[in-house]
């Protein structure tokens, strides 16, 4: 089964292995964390942004995409919005098959689409004043 | 019409929406022109359209009481 939310606090991540589906063999997680620094500047915080009604509708595209040209079975994001500090988590991505390989191939094609066309913005915020993120697949 | 705004778009205009003088029902491409000539100090800034809460073609036919919304590029992850 798919999942996609949008998260307001970091305590609000849900336990993604409370409720492993034991006909599946494969998971992939990727987390995406803040770094600093970022082009050279010390990063304070990202402010995330997102439109929620489109990114539910896109999220259940990209899914259903996903799970038929790779052939796996549940695909889950959850991403944070508001503001995310250095090393705390943006995004959460997974990916649950029978196999290792379409797991890992379907995690990377669904973070490059969270890239191009998810429906959510990121203003940096560094020590110099801050700037809105362009899309960089 | 009223369109609704994200990210940079909503920052440089102060507003979460905003009024575009066009003529409906109209186009997703006649919205971005319209919006460009009425809004020419964000014209340099990229935007794509939603309608109803889905992307929308550049062909895509806005009607009366349709949700709009000008999303700049994306940035998640």
């Amino acid at each position: 089964m798919n999942k996609f939310e949008l998260i307001e606090q970091a305590s609000d991540f849900p336990d993604i292995y409370s409720e492993r589906p034991t006909h599946l063999g494969g998971e992939v997680v990727f987390n995406g964390m803040v770094r600093t620094p970022n082009l050279g500047k010390e990063v304070l915080y990202l402010e995330f942004e997102a439109y929620p009604e489109l990114f539910e509708n896109q999220m259940h595209l990209i899914a259903s995409r996903l799970c038929k040209d790779f052939g796996v079975d549940a695909i889950h994001l959850f991403h944070r919005v508001g503001k995310v500090y250095p090393g705390e988590i943006a995004v959460t991505a997974v990916v649950r098959s029978k196999h290792r390989k379409e797991c890992f191939a379907a995690c990377n094609e669904l973070v490059d689409e969270l890239k191009r066309s998810v429906p959510i913005w990121k203003k940096e915020v560094n020590t110099d004043g801050s700037f809105w993120v362009s899309a960089t697949p | 019409m009223k369109v609704y705004l994200f990210g940079i778009l909503k920052e440089r205009l102060g507003d979460l929406a905003v009024e575009v003088d066009v003529a409906l029902p109209t186009s997703a491409a006649a919205l971005q022109q319209a919006f460009k000539s009425q809004y020419a100090s964000v014209s340099e800034i990229p935007f794509q359209v939603a309608i109803n809460h889905f992307y929308a073609s550049s062909e895509s036919l806005i009607q009366v009481g349709d949700h709009v919304a000008l999303l700049p590029p994306v940035s998640g992850g």
